[in-house]
């Protein structure tokens, strides 16, 4: 218990390093963290005006084309405060045994890893504020409104808890280092199947039935898909209790595989030198 | 006085994974795996107590680095046992790693794209050091190494000496009792070497903490520490102080004997030449000569040298301790004692 405690103590202290790394550069920080995720709806933009023109039709899978462009912005947001492989860094870290430094460090590699985490998703949802109060006040006939206060809350819980599984998904394969080196592969196998199963590239009720259902069995839908859904008023805050559920149970399953891989990696890792 | 550092029979094995060449080994290799076991560490018995300076020293592959990451813990040991502070080293807890640092002259513990000072604030709230305390020591050690105008630069626009100085800082912050520093003065100019080497001396002094500390730079040792630690191929060759070993060369003369160009040249029916003497030829490069010899058959070697070659010039020193250790190195100790 007290050794949690520390951790936690510590935690604040590794976020703001963690700020004061992220903002180093100026241009890395406009980049790199608060333009990070916007190019891909610009691109899906461009493909559902495509899809709707080429098609004549004024609804596709139940969505207009307005309801599909607030589709994508409520996802753009959301996609914004999940972690990627680039920035965590552990798999390089590990490969390159820079982690050779942390392990001798009274405090758990994995807060520093979180501490890395809380900061990325802290900056990315301010980011995504500021990117979506930018949109209102430029196209607020077209620019998306949370149909609910209550939707708000629960779909920024699903999102939060989602970015956590994230998390822990980016660290298990990173920790695959300890035995691999083309953990970078994996890393990027997992963001197109991740955005597959988001509902990041094609909106998951436009798949058919099947699909959608065998989809929320994975966290990657209660995610992006799901909050985006309750967002637009297109599902109930019913889902979203299941969708904690889910969520919970992956959360459960994702830490204990997290501390199994990197236990383990760790036994077998050789360190930094010569 | 306290044991920190306590190792019985300490051994270490990696299994390597073997890899056959060409492409048809490749071929085999991807199917079938071999491995091979690596002996890194064998038979360790080592005792340092507190507030010793220990020079560990070996060749390349003489398992340094791997004896520095068994103690830390960062890999267990695989034969016998290693403690340090009391606990094992694979089990060591938060409260020990509090009193532990370890410096790595290749792998930087500092943040490259932020000033020093910052990533200090970070290793404060880690190991809870207090904030005046924090103040004080970062003045000071900053001022010891000379390096405090520039402790809010950049990481990066420092040079590699400045940076190595900011990874003593860091690693001295929290006042540790034991203290690893992995080659610390790789790669740095002879200044910056002094510097460090003096840091280290006045702090094992004033605070009393235990520094083990490796390095291939003999002059490292030399300067820093009492007593010497030799691995030769993954065993202990040597533990004792560096003044016993120095006594070793109390005897012997290192003759460097500078030719003139057409000068006749070493040539292995010599050395029936030099034998009666007792002399061992260190060095033959193109114009010049070194050997090692007796004191005592100091003088008529040199008659006999001179009688041998057209000599320019000529110098007599008591053996440097460097060439002792490379001997240690190449036939262990056993022959040379």
């Amino acid at each position: 218990m007290s050794a949690l405690l520390e951790e936690l103590r510590v935690l604040p202290h590794v976020v703001a390093y963690e700020w004061r790394k992220a903002s180093a550069f100026r241009m890395g920080l406009v980049s790199r963290e608060l333009l990070r995720g916007l190019g891909r709806p610009v691109v899906a933009l461009f493909v559902y005006f495509a899809m709707f023109e080429s098609s004549g039709a004024r609804e596709l899978g139940g969505y207009t084309f307005h309801q599909l462009i607030a589709y994508l912005v409520w996802t753009s947001v959301i996609f914004k405060c999940l972690t990627d492989e680039k920035s965590l860094d552990v798999a390089e870290q590990i490969f390159d045994g820079y982690i050779t430094k942390y392990l001798v460090m009274p405090v758990g590699f994995f807060t520093l890893v979180l501490g890395r985490f809380v900061q990325l998703t802290g900056l990315q949802l301010i980011a995504s504020f500021v990117f979506w109060c930018a949109g209102a006040l430029l196209v607020p006939a077209y620019w998306p409104h949370p149909v609910s206060a209550l939707a708000l809350a629960q779909a920024l819980l699903l999102v939060l808890l989602g970015a956590y599984c994230y998390l822990l998904v980016h660290f298990i394969l990173s920790c695959l280092a300890f035995w691999l080196d083309v953990v970078w592969s994996l890393l990027n196998m997992f963001r197109f199947v991740a955005s597959f199963a988001s509902g990041l590239l094609v909106p998951i009720a436009l798949m058919p039935g099947s699909v959608n259902e065998a989809l929320s069995y994975f966290f990657p839908y209660w995610t992006v898909f799901a909050p985006a859904e309750l967002l637009l008023g297109r599902m109930s805050g019913g889902d979203a209790l299941r969708g904690l559920l889910v969520r919970g149970a992956w959360t459960v399953a994702l830490q204990a595989l997290a501390a199994i891989t990197w236990r383990r990696g760790i036994a077998r890792f050789a360190g930094a030198g010569a | 006085m306290e044991s920190v550092i306590e190792c019985k029979q300490a051994g270490k094995t990696y299994r390597t994974l073997q890899r056959a060449s060409g492409l048809v080994g490749f071929a085999k290799s991807f199917f079938k795996r071999r491995t091979k076991e690596h002996v890194a560490l064998r038979g360790i018995d080592l005792s340092v107590r507190a507030g010793e300076m220990v020079g560990l020293i070996g060749e390349n592959g003489a398992g340094k680095t791997t004896l520095v990451k068994c103690l830390t813990g960062i890999v267990p040991v695989t034969e016998g046992t290693a403690t340090l502070l009391g606990r094992d080293c694979a089990a060591l807890t938060s409260r020990e790693k509090q009193r532990l640092s370890l410096v790595m002259g290749q792998r930087s513990q500092l943040w490259w794209d932020i000033p020093a000072i910052d990533s200090f604030r970070l290793l404060k709230e880690i190991y809870r050091v207090d904030g005046n305390v924090f103040d004080k020591r970062v003045r000071e050690h900053a001022e010891q190494l000379g390096v405090g105008p520039r402790l809010e630069t950049q990481l990066r626009q420092l040079s590699l000496g400045e940076r190595m100085k900011m990874e003593i800082i860091g690693a001295f912050l929290h006042d540790p009792d034991v203290v690893f520093l992995d080659e610390p003065t790789i790669g740095l100019d002879l200044i910056s070497q002094d510097t460090i080497r003096s840091f280290l001396r006045d702090i094992n002094r004033e605070r009393g903490a235990t520094v083990v500390l490796t390095s291939h730079d003999m002059a490292d040792i030399e300067a820093t520490c009492e007593r010497l630690v030799i691995l030769h191929t993954g065993s202990l060759v040597f533990d004792g102080r560096l003044s016993d070993l120095q006594q070793r060369l109390v005897g012997r003369r290192a003759i460097d004997v500078h030719l003139e160009p057409g000068s006749r040249r070493w040539s292995s029916e010599l050395q029936s030449e030099i034998e009666p003497f007792g002399a061992v030829l260190l060095r033959d490069a193109a114009l010049s000569l070194s050997f090692e010899v007796p004191a005592g058959q100091s003088r008529a070697f040199i008659q006999r040298v001179f009688d041998l070659f057209a000599v320019h010039d000529l110098a007599i020193e008591r053996q440097p301790l460097e060439h002792l250790v490379k001997e240690i190195f190449a036939h262990g100790m056993e022959q040379r004692s």
